[in-house]
């Protein structure tokens, strides 16, 4: 029974399968095949398993189960009235059916009419609790989703959950009834009534389940409704405080904009610096992420790592002097790392002092051919002065 | 913290820096231009993720159902700001519009026109909105959804009946303007 389960699902699934399902409600017939095909089984697969749309294996048809029926109708405004008082009605003329019957059976006179009326009154009871519970649904659903006014939308809210609660309160009553007279009807042995009531107990058990559903959902529908509402109405006040220029005097919004992370926004390309074009160094990156793993994993370097003109690495701070390591460089014949060794950079700073020089003063350096000098099992590629012939 | 570059595919790490680059968010419920699948990519390496971007100054923030990155550097709360206060405009007429609008939302560009043709309220709403310029309805309401879709929040699903869905970056306009304290 589609009732069963959550709102939400089934709102989905139907959803999913609105075309099939709409079809089938405007003629009532086999859809056509080239809507069915152009759905994925899947769907139609789930809207048969909860009830939402009918196989018929023998006619070969498919259609809409009654619980969806219903569901139109109540959408449509057709079926929005709850008859909860009907249930009680019922129970109520149970008793007195009751009642004469005992009375007849003393009697010894014929009890042919009160069999016929208690089965009649236990057999509407489930249809009666079915359709409360239908029409509670559509009209927290309608109410919720389709309401616009706040004010209306949580009284109609409050209503349905009231009746909801009215309701589960019918369905307990029925329950009641069918214990304390356990005894009596199963002495009653009419096949018929045996059998519905059997029917009433089952049906009630899967109600259960459903009421408590519907009871969650209207209640979120209540809470989510107040959240919106509240937001509608600070968005309102957040307006009026703009449009009178108190917005930033009035409100916590420049303080709220400073203490968020900012996001990232239209980012300009060009505005960046050249070595912060990272998109160009994808490749690059992970090289050196993946030399700092080899370095910190095994901080013996088995084989020579060629350095790569076009690496950025960070460079640590150090205190040498780089314009006049520059100018020193540019007035000798020595390529840099030769020049930077004979100047006693300490080893294990070369690499970074050669970045820097190389990125410092690279529109005066010039790389002839590429050839490789050896230090510490690292190749640096021989860089001149532009002053060098 | 070592990352395991090996199990990060360059192609979507690549995709990933696309999108900062236009200050996109990755969204889980936008299916163009893979978002959906970059979404849960990250999912899956969500930390590795997190500490590959941060060694270049762009911090990964996670949000319900969507990503984005923040960098102090790369914008300023000015604009951001900015940006803020005119969406509490275009909220408030969404809202009015219909209460339900927020994440996960469909709507036709139709339907809120003719909402739009037939409340005093809304039009009202409408004439009062500075920075959006528009001779008639249908052209104020495409304004902004060309404004929600380039800033990330919204995405059309059906290009032949005009269709779109809200995505769940909407939730950084929403969660910002409620965090919003008026001093009484």
């Amino acid at each position: 029974m589609a009732i069963t389960k959550n709102i939400i699902e089934i709102i989905n699934i139907k959803n999913s399968c609105k075309n099939v399902i709409q079809e089938l409600y405007n003629y009532d017939s086999r859809p056509n095949d080239i809507v069915r095909s152009s759905y994925p089984n899947s769907k139609i697969d789930d809207a048969i398993r909860l009830d939402i749309l009918e196989y018929d294996e023998f006619d070969d048809e498919l259609c809409l189960s009654y619980d969806t029926k219903e569901y139109y109708k109540t959408r449509m405004g057709q079926n929005d009235e709850t008859y909860i008082g009907l249930i009680g009605e019922r129970v109520e003329n149970l008793h007195i059916q009751l009642k004469n019957y005992n009375i007849r059976v003393k009697n010894i006179e014929s009890t042919q009419k009160e069999l016929q009326n208690i089965y009649k009154l236990l057999n509407q009871i489930p249809s009666i609790l079915k359709h409360n519970l239908q029409v509670i649904t559509s009209n927290s659903i309608f109410a919720f989703k389709s309401e616009p006014n706040f004010d209306i939308k949580i009284v109609n809210l409050n209503i349905c959950q009231n009746e909801i609660l009215e309701l589960i309160d019918a369905s307990n009553l029925v329950d009641k009834f069918l214990k304390e007279q356990q005894t009596f009807l199963k002495s009653m042995k009419n096949k018929k009534i045996n059998s519905v009531v059997l029917k009433l107990k089952y049906n009630s058990a899967r109600l259960e389940g459903s009421f408590k559903k519907l009871y969650d959902d209207i209640k979120n529908y209540i809470n989510q409704s107040i959240k919106d509402g509240e937001f509608i109405k600070k968005l309102q006040h957040l307006k009026e405080l703009k449009v009178k220029n108190k917005l930033f005097s009035d409100t916590n919004i420049e303080e709220l904009s400073e203490l968020k992370p900012v996001i990232v926004t239209n980012i300009k390309e060009k505005r960046i610096h050249p070595d912060d074009r990272i998109h160009d160094y994808i490749d690059t990156i992970k090289k050196i992420i993946d030399s700092r793993e080899i370095e910190l994993t095994n901080k013996k370097v088995d084989s020579p790592i060629i350095y790569d003109v076009d690496e950025k690495v960070e460079i640590q701070k150090s205190l040498y002097n780089y314009p006049k390591l520059n100018q020193n460089f540019l007035a000798q014949d020595e390529d840099l790392i030769t020049f930077l060794i004979k100047n006693n950079i300490e080893n294990k700073r070369l690499l970074g002092v050669f970045i820097r020089m190389l990125k410092n003063f690279s529109s005066r350096y010039k790389i002839e051919n590429k050839e490789f000098i050896t230090i510490d099992d690292r190749q640096y590629i021989k860089i001149f002065s532009n002053k060098v012939k | 913290m070592l990352i395991d570059t090996k199990e990060l595919l360059p192609q979507y790490i690549k995709k990933v820096y696309e999108n900062i680059l236009k200050g996109n968010f990755i969204n889980e419920n936008s299916f163009k231009n893979g978002n959906s699948e970059l979404y849960e990519a990250i999912m899956l390496q969500e930390s590795e993720v997190r500490a590959y971007f941060e060694t270049i100054g762009y911090i990964l923030i996670k949000r319900e159902g969507y990503f984005y990155f923040a960098h102090d550097g790369a914008s300023d709360s000015v604009s951001a700001l900015e940006k803020m206060v005119d969406y509490i405009d275009i909220a408030s007429f969404l809202k009015t519009v219909d209460s339900n609008f927020g994440v996960g939302y469909r709507f036709r560009l139709n339907s809120i026109e003719n909402q739009l043709n037939n409340s005093i309220e809304l039009q009202d709403l409408a004439y009062k909105m500075k920075g959006i310029n528009a001779n008639d309805n249908r052209e104020f309401v495409q304004k902004i959804v060309e404004k929600l879709k380039k800033d990330g929040f919204l995405e059309e699903v059906n290009s032949t009946n005009s269709e779109y869905i809200i995505l769940n970056s909407y939730d950084y306009i929403e969660s910002f303007l409620n965090e919003v304290e008026v001093y009484e």
